[in-house]
């Protein structure tokens, strides 16, 4: 048996082990070719049902409507934080966007979008050293708005939006890197919902993109063609070489979390695992939990210990007892524990123990 | 498990065993973390490591100059065909570009550069359906264009450059994507050299990018970051995560290609193979119609077509049957196409001989 330990990683993050040895038992023979996955053309017949296959998946698990397409995009989150304004400004004239900063990733959105457009943010976390999703003024939703984005959850932060708002007829456009696949989301609300794959549906290279298929069609000139939208839905995302590796492990990733009973049962579990962890929180005041308790995140807890020299002895010892990458983001400092579809409850329960054993030694 | 074909695919194509077996082998615990390769951070420890060790690797084996950045980009060659003119077009006032059109990929590099700017075609192979390397009189470029493109090797059309032209008073931007790795390079005569890596280095997801240092900060206005080369040299290609396994595959790779002998083994080796299919289709020639003039046939993809589709046909299915993978070829060109790059063995090119050889005699 190989050596594993329980990875908390923000993204690239731990994988289900049985997918792990699946891949490797069938590295070096992919489908029976006699050659491994990584050496097959993107479009030999394999590979290509792969990619059908794989969206399929995705439209099933979920209930993708048939008004939106699913796209498969080079790069992660960051370059649809280019490829969002390139697709969607040019649908009115004022080529304007409306954006909730929430955080890290969404500052940095709003900076990417910013080089290509007019961009608004009307509604900020900052005030609240970004604990909480702000409040939205309905007489922001400027409606010769293009779209309005949201990060439904904040990786670096532990927020997550537990509704959406209301913005009428301005597309919805969801930066879902952290939580897709992860609960339950009535997709139809969006225009756009967009994520990268290394958090909840594999590993990093590829980005997930789900368009409203009347928002297709209005890039800005000057948009390169493997992140126009429409070109590629016309190539079914085969535009170029695509990451193959990537899409095989996403693939693997959608099938078992078919197996472990789909969307639903997958909510739950996270939401089972989420509180394993804030309960220890909330027993008492050693740690501080740094999310508001209405818009606490079930992906990333993220808390803080009485002083550094703690929080330094913590991280530390957790790694010698096996858990591993449990530091926090440098923009939010602290503890971090990201807990995806794919960390085993037992990961958690462990984490859980150790923060209680934590406490009692160094209270 | 299916016996490993010879696979001849034109990329994503063969890997050397050796690195099939590492990867399989650390596959669920990278370097004693207890964790595999996949499941790191692009900023941990051990990541940032490969990617520095990777970099390392390919100024050696390259013999990469000072001044010039190495970067890893997503999104493979054809990002590059916009990464490209959204950092150089505006080197000079008229965003203007030359570009060399000897095939199919160069083709699409031209067409997504006018995007941007004003692409000047100043040689085009289109006539001859793109037989040769056409010729290009570098002294009568606009001074006006902010750079020269070509495209070192022609993976459709089975053509490639013998050798970079000399071009002054504007940068050379070369697509390297199918020969990167497989030979020595000349830098003085280059200003942009850019690969897929999934051909001679790697897997698909990554680009190599190589660019003159006094070429970065210039790009449009409107560049995305990703794509922004002076951007991407500032962060160490980690401004976002980045495609960490075909990196990881790529620094294995590169490993390998040091291993064996560097630039002067690579490019000897690929002299050896393409020598056994090429001296195949001449012997057998009439039978076998070789799509590449001699003087400027690829020594990483060998093109040619036989009398009829359905002798094709029979040919990839006969072959496929003794273990020759991959060899149809793309359907610009049709008939077929051995790819013969870096992890190709000596073997898999004397075994298409052979079996081009009796083909032949059966068939002929």
């Amino acid at each position: 048996m190989p050596h594993r330990v329980h990875n908390f990683n923000a993204g690239p993050s731990t994988l289900p082990v049985s997918v792990l040895e699946r891949i490797q038992s069938e590295l070096l023979d992919f489908a029976g070719l006699g050659a491994s996955v990584i050496e097959v053309s993107h479009r030999s017949q394999e590979f290509m049902r792969l990619v059908e296959e794989t969206r399929e998946q995705v439209r099933r698990l979920m209930n993708v409507p048939a008004s939106h397409a699913i796209l498969f995009c080079h790069g992660g989150g960051h370059m649809q934080f280019s490829a969002v304004p390139l697709n969607l400004l040019g649908l009115k004239p004022a080529r304007k966007a409306l954006y909730v900063d929430t955080g890290n990733f969404a500052l940095r959105a709003i900076e990417d979008a910013s080089r290509q457009g007019y961009i608004r943010t009307i509604a900020s976390g900052r005030n609240t050293d970004y604990d909480r999703i702000p409040e939205l003024e309905p007489g922001d939703l400027d409606p010769d708005a293009s779209y309005l984005h949201l990060t439904t959850n904040n990786t670096a932060m532990g927020t997550r939006w537990n509704a959406w708002p209301d913005a009428g007829a301005i597309p919805l456009v969801g930066d879902m890197t952290s939580d897709i696949l992860s609960r339950r989301v009535e997709v139809s609300r969006f225009g756009v919902i967009y994520a990268s794959a290394q958090k909840n549906v594999g590993i990093a290279g590829v980005s997930v993109v789900i368009v409203r298929k009347d928002l297709m069609g209005h890039a800005l000139p000057g948009t390169p063609s493997l992140l126009d939208y429409r070109q590629l839905h016309e190539d079914g995302s085969l535009t170029n070489t695509v990451p193959t590796f990537t899409l095989y492990v996403m693939k693997l990733l959608l099938e078992w979390l078919d197996d472990q009973g789909g969307l639903e049962a997958m909510e739950q579990a996270n939401a089972r695992k989420a509180k394993l962890l804030y309960d220890v929180l909330d027993r008492g005041a050693y740690y501080r939990a740094f999310a508001h308790r209405a818009h606490r995140s079930d992906m990333n807890i993220t808390f803080t210990l009485p002083d550094a020299a703690r929080l330094e002895r913590f991280l530390a010892q957790a790694h010698e007892n096996g858990l591993y990458a449990l530091k926090g983001h440098s923009f939010r400092g602290g503890v971090r524990a990201s807990i995806y579809n794919a960390m085993p409850e037992a990961g958690v329960r462990a984490l859980a123990e150790f923060m209680t054993e934590f406490e009692r030694r160094n209270g | 498990m299916t016996e490993r074909v010879f696979n001849f695919s034109a990329g994503p194509a063969t890997l050397p065993l050796s690195v099939m077996e590492r990867v399989r082998d650390e596959l669920l615990d990278f370097g004693g973390l207890g964790a595999s390769v996949m499941e790191i951070s692009h900023l941990a420890p051990e990541f940032k490591a490969i990617l520095a060790e990777s970099e390392r690797l390919i100024r050696e084996l390259l013999a990469v100059p000072q001044g010039y950045q190495v970067l890893f980009c997503h999104g493979g060659a054809q990002m590059q065909f916009s990464a490209v003119p959204m950092n150089l077009l505006r080197l000079k006032p008229a965003r203007k570009a030359a570009y060399v059109v000897s095939g199919n990929f160069a083709g699409r590099a031209a067409a997504e550069a006018g995007r941007f700017g004003v692409v000047e075609v100043v040689a085009t192979s289109q006539a001859t359906g793109h037989d040769r390397i056409p010729e290009v009189d570098t002294r009568a470029l606009d001074p006006g264009s902010s750079y020269l493109h070509i495209t070192g090797n022609n993976t459709v059309m089975g053509t490639q450059w013998r050798e970079y032209p000399q071009v002054s008073g504007m940068p050379l931007v070369v697509d390297a994507t199918s020969e990167l790795l497989s030979r020595p390079l000349d830098f003085s005569r280059i200003g942009v050299i850019y690969a897929g890596a999934q051909k001679n280095f790697g897997p698909p997801g990554v680009a190599v990018v190589i660019v003159r240092d006094d070429l970065l900060g210039h790009g449009l206005p409107n560049t995305p970051k990703l794509l922004d080369y002076a951007r991407l040299a500032t962060d160490h290609s980690l401004g976002s995560t980045a495609n960490t396994f075909s990196i990881y595959v790529t620094w294995l790779m590169l490993q390998w290609i040091r291993d064996q002998g560097g630039m002067p083994e690579m490019r000897a080796r690929s002299e050896q193979r393409a020598k056994r299919v090429y001296e195949a289709l001449d012997r057998h020639a009439g039978f076998y119609r070789p799509h590449a003039q001699p003087g400027h046939r690829s020594l990483m993809n060998a093109t040619f077509r036989l009398a009829s589709p359905e002798l094709e046909d029979r040919f990839v299915r006969e072959s496929e049957a003794q273990g020759l993978y991959g060899l149809k070829g793309h359907k610009v060109v049709g008939g077929i196409r051995a790819s013969l790059y870096n992890a190709m063995p000596l073997e898999g090119a004397q075994a298409l001989a052979e079996f081009m050889q009796d083909f032949a005699r059966r068939n002929g």
